[in-house]
């Protein structure tokens, strides 16, 4: 017999305090019980999914695809391929208890750092979450802007629509609305299987790749380790945290939706890990052609290369898939930064259930980095390559910290009951931890002496 | 937080907000939960990796500016 069951549900009390949020999600739960009482499960998935698959199409953003690119361009679809689908499996892992302590609890990330570890490392959390977003949504911006430049789109242009669409999907006051319209444009992410399939790669070498993980890369450890580095932090990250469960209590899961949640998390996981696999695919014809990738990462760079190895059909496609990747980012990182700032300061409205006046710092966190990060983007003479390639790698560095608070509250039997890991599930994200420990740390530090070596010479 | 309603007996929403649980209306979230005991090693251990990962972001801060133009 467990200590400490989960409370079973019960009939709202005569005379509850209802706020307009209540009202809002209450309409999207009746759907939900109504779908769960007459069997209809395709419904209720439909219904249900949502937080899963944005989280990990979001994740799909600029930063990351460049990354699987650079992986496919520098070493082919040897080791990386593989390596890949492994990342995404620890995301899957990290991401499901995300889910799980929000339909359990109601309550975000933020939140519960917040009110059970105290103000301080509640401030760290957000403080952390704050600086990597702003950086990370810049490299969003970047992304927009690049992929646009391929079409002979003005880089102020193609910054105003990144920063007018988070405005936009965020004006309709329901989090349903805002969810059904991040995700149709998060499919577009499919578009690099798409630029794959036309860069005709050998099934015989996929399959190889993903039994053998050979060949393994050769040239310089600290390369190595940045696409390492890199990868891992383009699919775990603390953002992805902070967001699915802030958004899986907005929606309104419950424990008995973590069946749907833990459904809704692995589609994303899948068709996110194929999208990624996509662009490491494509961009493994520039390593086929001995094309030099190294200064790939600016202007269109991935894109045009591509043109004449597989045409402009399909590097017109790598661009618009670029431009999604950072615009769907744009709106699920805007909504993590938003939902944390709104849980670490108690008491302020945060959820796309309320309208701009009822939570106006939820909306102005939401749109402020957003904005924020179009300026620095357009500021000339801003370092954007170098900020795009360290991105992912400070997600890396901050996510150990994250993580072991992930961990501590998915075991915590106060809040969780009976729905607190299995020992499966904490020894796959105790070594989650240590790999993405030692991956960032590793780089950090050959970075740091080589840093310091070129310095000397 | 601002109510606009109480629920009482007969309310013509009534059916609606019931599709709701208890725990999980916004009045409810709001309650703080009781902090956690952590021991002391695991306080030290969660102060170790605060340091560890400030260290690790210092280094790849020095390496970023070093390496730009």
């Amino acid at each position: 017999m467990n200590d400490f069951p989960v409370p079973t549900s019960t009939a709202i009390a005569e005379g509850a305090v209802l706020t307009p949020e209540d009202w809002s999600r209450s309409h999207d739960r009746m759907r939900v019980l109504q779908a769960r009482q007459t069997s209809q499960r395709p419904k209720l998935l439909w219904l249900l999914t949502g937080p899963g698959i944005l989280v990990m199409l979001g994740e799909n953003d600029g930063p990351s695809m460049l990354s699987y690119a650079a992986s496919g361009a520098t070493y082919g679809i040897g080791f990386f391929l593989p390596f890949i689908v492994v990342t995404f499996l620890a995301a899957f892992v990290v991401q499901e208890m995300s889910m799980r302590i929000g339909a359990v609890t109601h309550r975000g990330y933020g939140e519960l750092i917040f009110q059970r570890f105290g103000p301080f490392w509640g401030w760290m959390s957000a403080t952390d979450l704050v600086l990597t977003n702003l950086i990370t949504l810049i490299t969003e911006v970047i992304a927009v802007r690049v992929g646009m430049a391929f079409f002979g789109v003005p880089p102020l242009l193609a910054v105003g629509c990144a920063v007018a669409l988070v405005a936009v999907t965020s004006s309709g006051a329901r989090y349903w609305r805002w969810e059904r319209m991040a995700m149709a444009l998060a499919l577009f992410n499919l578009l690099f299987v798409a630029v794959a399939v036309l860069s005709r790669p050998s099934p015989g070498q996929l399959v190889n790749a993903l039994v053998t993980w050979t060949p393994l890369p050769t040239g310089s450890f600290q390369g190595f380790l940045l696409i390492l580095a890199s990868n891992i932090g383009a699919t775990v990250t603390p953002w992805m945290l902070f967001f699915q469960q802030s958004a899986s209590v907005d929606k309104g899961l419950t424990p008995k939706d973590i069946p749907q949640g833990r459904l809704d998390t692995a589609i994303g996981t899948a068709l996110a890990a194929l999208a990624g696999c996509a662009a490491l695919v494509a961009a493994s014809t520039l390593f086929v052609h001995h094309v030099d990738s190294g200064s790939l990462l600016g202007g269109t760079g991935y894109a045009e290369a591509l043109q004449p190895l597989i045409g402009t059909f399909g590097s017109g496609l790598f661009a618009l898939g670029l431009i999604e990747a950072g615009a769907v980012a744009m709106l699920t990182i805007s909504a993590s930064t938003a939902y944390a700032v709104g849980e670490v300061l108690g008491g302020s409205a945060h959820s796309f259930n309320r309208t701009i006046r009822q939570a106006p710092l939820f909306y102005a966190a939401n749109i402020g980095m957003a904005v924020f990060a179009g300026i620095i983007v357009l500021i000339p003479g801003m370092p954007l390559l170098a900020i795009t390639l360290n991105a992912n790698l400070l997600a890396t560095i901050l996510m150990p910290a994250a993580l072991v608070f992930l961990l501590i509250l998915a075991n915590d039997r106060e809040i969780m009951g009976a729905r607190v890991n299995s020992r499966l599930t904490n020894t796959f994200g105790a070594l989650i931890a240590l790999l993405v420990t030692l991956a960032g740390s590793s780089y950090a530090i050959v970075a740091f002496i080589n840093s310091l070596s070129n310095k000397a010479s | 937080m601002q109510p606009i309603d109480r629920l009482s007996h007969g309310h013509p929403d009534e059916e609606l907000i019931q599709a709701l649980e208890p725990d999980q209306l916004v009045s409810e979230t709001s309650k703080p939960l009781p902090r956690y005991q952590l021991n002391q090693i695991a306080n030290a251990a969660l102060w170790l990796l605060r340091i560890f990962v400030l260290l690790m972001t210092a280094l790849v801060v020095y390496a970023f500016v070093k390496a730009l133009p």
